[in-house]
């Protein structure tokens, strides 16, 4: 039982590993996606958001979002180990 | 405060002054190993900020007030690269601590097989694309001094500039041929700039927005209305610039000699993964709203690029223009300073080097130390890159053509980009293949974007670039086969960068790899798998050799006629006509082999995988706990004998078990060396067993391999061998039989068995004073295997021109001590403590045996027959090996005491 419940838990732990390289992946893919027309075109009218021209407000706010992304993300991918990958 | 150019002059050298101290610190700190501050990933991340070059700092707000929000694009390229660090430059990191990368050529290189014509190849195409880089940061430098100090004469600032960096980068640049090519120093100073460069543009954006225009809302509402069109933002342009500027990153050599040469730590990279991102995004924050007071405040024919400076200026803010103008001087000096160091680094290694090397021997001029010609090789093309930047500048300065040139340069180095990544991730590519896109890809880049750049009758006349070569249409530079895409850094990447591809695949399709180059391919590519993660440096890693290293040791040990010569065949028989011979195996083998005829095989694999590069800092680490962890085992053996001062001792004892329980800890990290040294020859035995399973292999090929893997295996049996025996001594498993030893007779004995290694290694043995009637309480065995390590040793690492070897003996009150006596100097005494420790190899003198166990297992033999070996010094510095053992009687008549 014990035993049972502790290779539970290393699945756990490895899937969760997993995800976070995952998402190391995706992070940047998802900034490309954001800043690269088509998706960042949406946003390109002539419209103001707290005195910013929108597009400029966008461009900086997905850019913060991504910082503050990876900086989590680190943390993340700096808990798991950074052996086993690849199998 | 009035700003003449004399004051400005006396400011300029006192920041220089400055960063001279700051890289002087920073480099005495890394030497005494104090490096606290140095490696922590704060300063590594300020260091890859080198990538904001002086072109960012005045650039980004002319090209704001130009072309609105594209300036970004610089640095979402950058940003999105880190972001995903984790699968690309942690694999460049990785690789480069594994494969001592020392600049970007030589990792391409490094990957197709340490081709020579690949790393060749590379250095020109940076070479040439950061030349005008170079000369750009002179012109911003010359510019914004007259923008702030009036007129000036251009050629006189940049000139100074020019000169004064290059005494800083030979100075800090070249201090030592380091194994890693690491720049403390350096480090140090532009990380110090990178903050200065930062502090001083949000200064002038926080003085804009807040102090002159009211807040962000204010600002915005003063921006032209046709600064930013929402239609045409995200233009074909935007994509171009973002992609070409991620590339950057990757490719610019500079950028890989902070992000991987520098590297101190893999670690680092996950906190410059947001933490340069949000430094680019910081420098970004104020650009457009400076711009937007530039064209809102300043007359109309105001030069953008120096709105940095004239808005301050204009507000009558001088010494906001002076931080701005430190800020601009830093983001300049520090690129020149790593783009000279990077540079320097790969003509020295791939060019110079392998040149001079072969003239200088033509000449007869070569002798002795390998390592001082690198030193001027470098020191002389840093001068020369500096020199070649400043006459671009000269040739071209004031012409808008420089204005254009960061992204002409980016396209230049993105050319590298194909053969690099497909390197790391696909094992189909072969050397071949990246032979033949970076070659198109750079001719291509050369007449499409390079070549115009030097406008209408530069360095293309008019008609060319308006009719073609020789009429021929199709070829005009800025519409290849008629397709003009408007821009033409996107035609020029579109052609450049896709024929650079295509080519590269389908060659590499069409062509198969060499072994090496697929043994290579495979350790690039799976670096992270476990399999290989774990084996690290090792087996198929004595590959990553570099010549120079092993030539410099072949000279040490064979002279310096007689190891050209050797060297000289090798490359000849690998069919290189010029320079050094690659590292290959075969090479490697040979190279052993024929320094084992001087120095021994054991020796002669210990040095060779020395100078192949198995240590880092974890080793010596290892080492030192390794070190400590004797000591104390040694304290607390001594503490448990006495009987007196019970008291105290236990509580010593107490407390050195203590520290030992913690060590013990940490000498799981020695096993794990342990394990890591046996690995070493399994790996060789299993990628060589692999190649000859897979491979249809000529006989004589195949008879090479299974020599090799024989030789492993003896070299595996001779190592656990070594490794049991040091492990029941020190553990004392096995009982130590103590009889009485005629002393005369064994160190007789000892030196009869050694004589004809001396004979042949031209060793005088001197006799010895007669021993008679004193005898030993010891081994025997144990006894003539010390004495021999210690004699042979003694004969094989006297270097003296006419080697004399003799053994001394001095009795006294129940010792008898034994010198070992060579006229080679002996050990310094920086190596006295080093050499006792395990698996330390390859220092000059006072060497050790096979897996750098011989004198940690020759110790433990003497101090468990109850006696001691140590290194001793005498008045001359000079130092020579003793063994103290007990006597067991002397003689009834004293015999008299041996001459001196």
């Amino acid at each position: 039982m014990q035993r049972a419940r502790e290779t539970l838990g290393q699945g756990a732990r490895a899937v969760r590993a997993r995800k976070a390289r995952d998402a190391g992946l995706l992070l940047p893919l998802a900034g490309l996606v954001l800043l690269m027309p088509p998706v960042a075109r949406l946003f390109a009218v002539d419209a103001w958001i707290g005195g910013v021209p929108l597009v400029v407000a966008y461009v900086f706010a997905v850019w913060a979002g991504l910082i503050a992304a990876a900086y989590l993300l680190g943390r993340r991918l700096g808990a798991t180990p950074a052996q086993s990958e690849d199998d | 405060m009035s700003l003449t150019p004399d004051r400005l002059v006396v400011i300029c050298v006192g920041y220089v002054a400055f960063l001279f101290l700051v890289a002087w610190i920073g480099d005495r700190r890394a030497k005494a190993g104090r490096m606290t501050w140095l490696r922590s990933a704060p300063v590594y991340t300020l260091s890859i900020s080198v990538y904001c070059t002086s072109w960012t700092f005045y650039g980004a707000v002319g090209s704001a007030a130009r072309s609105g929000l594209e300036f970004v694009t610089i640095y979402l390229g950058p940003t999105l690269v880190f972001l995903g660090w984790f699968w690309l430059l942690r694999k460049l990191v990785r690789l480069g601590r594994e494969h001592r990368l020392t600049s970007i050529a030589d990792a391409v290189s490094s990957r197709y097989g340490k081709s020579p014509a690949l790393a060749i190849l590379v250095t020109l195409i940076a070479v040439v694309g950061t030349t005008p880089y170079i000369a750009l940061q002179l012109q911003s430098v010359a510019l914004s001094f007259a923008a702030i100090a009036g007129e000036a004469d251009h050629t006189r600032t940049a000139f100074w500039v020019a000169a004064g960096m290059a005494a800083f980068t030979i100075l800090f640049g070249t201090r030592s041929v380091d194994a890693n090519e690491r720049h403390h120093g350096v480090v140090a100073a532009i990380a110090l700039e990178a903050l200065v460069k930062l502090a001083a543009l949000v200064a002038v954006g926080v003085f804009v927005v807040f102090g002159v225009m009211g807040g962000v809302g204010e600002t915005f509402a003063r921006m032209p209305a046709d600064m930013i069109d929402p239609e045409t933002v995200f233009g074909p342009r935007w994509a171009t610039i973002t992609f070409l500027s991620a590339t950057a990153i990757i490719c610019l050599p500079r950028q890989f000699q902070v992000t991987v040469v520098e590297n101190l730590d893999e670690d680092h990279l996950r906190t410059a993964s947001w933490l340069f991102p949000l430094y680019l995004f910081l420098m970004c924050l104020f650009v457009l709203p400076i711009a937007i007071a530039g064209l809102d405040l300043l007359p109309a024919s105001a030069n953008p690029d120096m709105y940095m400076l004239s808005v301050p200026l204009a507000l009558g803010r001088e010494d906001l223009a002076l931080l701005a103008f430190i800020g601009g001087f830093s983001s300049a000096t520090s690129m020149v300073i790593v783009a000279a160091i990077a540079l320097s680094t790969m003509v020295s290694n791939q060019i110079v080097m392998p040149l001079a090397l072969r003239t200088l021997h033509g000449a007869g001029a070569i002798s002795g130390d390998v390592r001082d010609l690198m030193l001027i090789a470098r020191r002389i093309s840093i001068a020369a890159i500096f020199a070649l930047g400043f006459f671009y500048f000269q040739l071209t300065g004031g012409s808008d053509a420089l204005a254009a040139i960061g992204l002409i340069a980016f396209a230049g180095l993105a050319q590298v980009l194909p053969s690099l990544i497909g390197g790391l991730y696909w094992r189909g590519a072969t050397r071949a293949g990246a032979m033949a896109g970076l070659a198109s890809g750079a001719l291509v880049w050369a007449w499409t974007l390079f070549l115009p750049s030097f406008g209408p009758d530069g360095l293309l006349s008019a008609a060319v670039l308006a009719e073609g070569p020789f009429g021929l249409a199709w070829l005009r530079p800025e519409a290849l086969f008629g397709t003009e895409a408007g821009d033409p850094l996107i035609h020029a990447l579109l052609w450049s960068l896709g024929l650079n591809t295509a080519l590269f695949i389908l060659v590499s399709q069409a062509t198969l790899p060499d072994a090496l180059e697929r043994v290579q391919g495979a350790l690039f590519v799976d670096v992270f798998h476990p399999r290989l993660a774990e084996t690290g440096n090792d087996g198929v890693v004595r590959r990553q050799a570099s010549s120079e290293e092993l030539f410099v040791l072949a000279q040490r040990i064979l002279g310096a006629s007689a190891a050209q010569r050797l060297f000289e065949e090798m490359a000849r028989a690998q069919g290189i006509h010029t320079g050094l011979p690659r590292p290959t195996d075969d090479m490697i083998a040979r190279l052993e082999r024929q320094l084992a005829g001087s120095i021994g095989a054991a020796s002669a694999h210990a040095m060779v995988s020395r100078a192949a590069g198995i240590e880092d800092v974890s080793l010596s680490e290892l080492i030192e706990i390794a070190d400590e962890t004797q000591r104390l085992i040694a304290t607390s053996e001594r503490l448990a004998d006495k009987t007196a001062e019970l008291e105290r001792t236990a509580v010593e004892l107490r407390e050195a078990n203590t520290r030992l329980r913690a060590l013990d800890a940490q000498k799981d990290d020695f096993l794990s060396q342990v394990s890591h040294e046996l690995r070493t020859p399994m790996t060789s035995i299993r990628s060589f067993s692999e190649l000859l399973l897979d491979e249809e292999l000529a006989p004589e090929q195949t008879k090479r391999f299974v020599a090799i893997i024989h030789d492993e295996s003896l070299r595996l049996t001779r190592l656990l061998n070594e490794i049991l025996d040091i492990n029941r001594l020190e553990a004392g498993a096995s009982e130590m039989v103590l009889e009485d030893v005629e002393a005369e007779a064994a160190l007789s004995a000892a030196i009869e068995t050694l004589r004809p290694m001396a004979r042949s290694a031209g060793v005088t043995l001197v006799p010895h004073a007669p021993l008679d009637g004193y005898t030993l309480r010891a081994n025997p065995d144990r006894l003539r295997q010390v004495l021999i390590n210690l004699i042979s040793n003694a004969i094989k690492y006297d270097t003296a021109p006419e080697p004399r070897v003799e053994v001394r003996w001095t009795a006294h009150e129940g010792v008898l001590d034994l010198d070992i006596i060579d006229n080679g100097g002996g050990v310094s005494r920086e190596e006295a403590d080093r050499v006792f420790s395990k698996f330390v190899r390859g220092l000059r003198s006072g060497q050790t045996q096979g897996a750098g166990l011989g004198l940690p297992i020759s110790r433990a033999a003497v101090r468990r027959m109850g006696g001691e070996l140590s290194v001793v010094f005498d008045a001359d510095q000079t130092s020579f090996f003793r063994v103290r053992l007990p006597l067991a009687r002397v003689p009834a008549q004293p015999a008299p005491e041996p001459a001196e």
